[in-house]
């Protein structure tokens, strides 16, 4: 079993880790805020956000909150952010133990292409840490900050964004505007799909 | 969940519906329906350069941000109104310049706000003048606070320096004030003192404009 989720057989209970990966700036934090805020009174919970240093996360933010029954198992989803900025690596490590699913949000500005690279190199390494790799794992794409084309500040064109990032791994992707909401729930529900099936796989 | 039955079908279509009661509804708009237009124009630029600032200092990134500036005062040269943005965002962009990684964290913050205000005054067709000045008048006040702030800074660090009998203290300061950097670079650079000049010059300029508002405002009141 290559990973596997916190389950707890007796209570009828499964946590599932999902961890929204990144270059810094990339809009990570602004995914979870969006779901914290725009659902706040479904989901019930509070978000945890660690910001020092102007409005960059140091640390993590961790939002969880519960799906409710599913097959009889009482289903709790936690979603974290890792720190974008190259120095906190061994954050990002510590963040990643016990992840079920990635979110790998890139930024969609020319300016950040290598960043978006050099981020998920980083994050190949860092799993490879707890023996995992993202081709075998839950894994969604999502190309963000695709509002900005609007306003005309070049972008990376979403083949290429696809073509560098995802071209072997071939997962799910969506073009997004976290900051706007656009496509933060798709993302986040195919996320948590993917991992419950996988989960349900490994049980079996 | 670990069920032999044929619960595949099922099990998705349970989750698909708890998404949907958890997550439905969700008015965020589509790419087809975008709500922000292009601004056209020198400010896309800037803006490009204020981004490139905030995600990384070079000097690349600020000697475009200050000739993006100059290229925008031309162009909005016989409105003061936006030149005074200009020369905020000038100020911050010479005081990042000048203390690069060591700028108090909030600059960078302040700096996006302060040109989201101007983006707003220029792009927003219909915002009366009144609006536009209360846009300045909040931007300015959130950059006389960042200056405050940075001045309190550098007055606990002198503090702390002359109280401290531990050489290794003065390292845990958050945010070395201009002394602190002149020890380790060994002498006081040119553009610093330039630099200083500069911000006096726009404090100066900002008093004037503050007072101006101020007249403005005890008129309005009068009639």
């Amino acid at each position: 079993m290559a990973h596997m989720a916190f389950v707890n057989l007796k209570s009828k209970e499964i946590q599932i880790k999902i961890v929204y990966y990144g270059p810094g700036r990339g809009g990570k934090t602004t995914n979870l805020e969006y779901v914290y805020k725009k659902f706040a009174s479904r989901i019930n919970s509070e978000m945890v956000t660690v910001k020092t240093h102007g409005d960059r996360t140091l640390f993590f933010d961790f939002l969880p909150f519960d799906i409710g029954l599913i097959n009889g198992y009482n289903v709790k989803i936690q979603l974290y952010t890792v720190p974008g900025q190259v120095k906190y690596n061994a954050t990002r490590r510590l963040v990643l133990r016990g992840v079920d699913g990635i979110v790998f949000v890139a930024d969609a500005m020319a300016i950040r292409r290598e960043k978006n690279i050099q981020s998920f190199q980083n994050l190949q390494e860092n799993l490879a840490n707890y023996k995992k790799r993202v081709e075998k794992m839950p894994c969604v794409m999502q190309y963000n900050k695709m509002d900005l084309q609007e306003q005309g500040i070049p972008l990376i064109p979403l083949q290429v964004l696809n073509q560098e990032l995802n071209g072997r791994l071939k997962a799910p992707a969506f073009p997004a505007s976290a900051i706007r909401g656009t496509n933060v729930v798709a993302t986040l529900k195919k996320i948590i799909s993917m991992s419950v099936a996988t989960i349900k796989k490994d049980l079996k | 969940m670990t069920g032999d039955h044929n619960d595949s079908d099922s099990l998705d279509e349970e989750l698909e519906n708890r998404l949907d009661e958890l997550f439905g509804n969700d008015d965020a708009p589509t790419f087809e329906s975008p709500r922000a237009k292009s601004t056209g124009g020198p400010l896309d630029e800037l803006k490009s350069s204020v981004l490139s600032i905030d995600w990384e200092i070079t000097d690349a990134g600020l000697q475009s941000f200050a000739s993006k500036i100059d290229s925008a005062r031309e162009t909005f040269s016989e409105d003061k109104l936006v030149l005074m943005f200009l020369q905020i965002l000038g100020a911050l962009g010479a005081y990042i310049k000048t203390n690069r990684g060591n700028a108090h964290p909030r600059t960078f913050k302040i700096l996006t706000s302060v040109f989201h205000g101007l983006e707003k005054v220029v792009t927003e067709t219909g915002m009366s003048e009144a609006d536009k000045k209360k846009t300045l008048q909040i931007e300015l006040k959130r950059y006389n606070e960042l200056r405050g702030l940075i001045q309190k800074n550098k007055v606990k660090t002198k503090q702390k320096a002359i109280a401290a009998t531990d050489p290794e203290a003065g390292k845990e300061q958050s945010f070395p004030s201009q002394s602190d950097q002149d020890t380790e670079s060994g002498s006081v650079a040119a553009d610093q003192v330039l630099t200083l000049q500069a911000l006096k010059a726009v404090i100066e300029d900002l008093k004037g404009f503050v007072h101006k508002e101020i007249e403005a405002l005890r008129k309005d009141l009068a009639h």
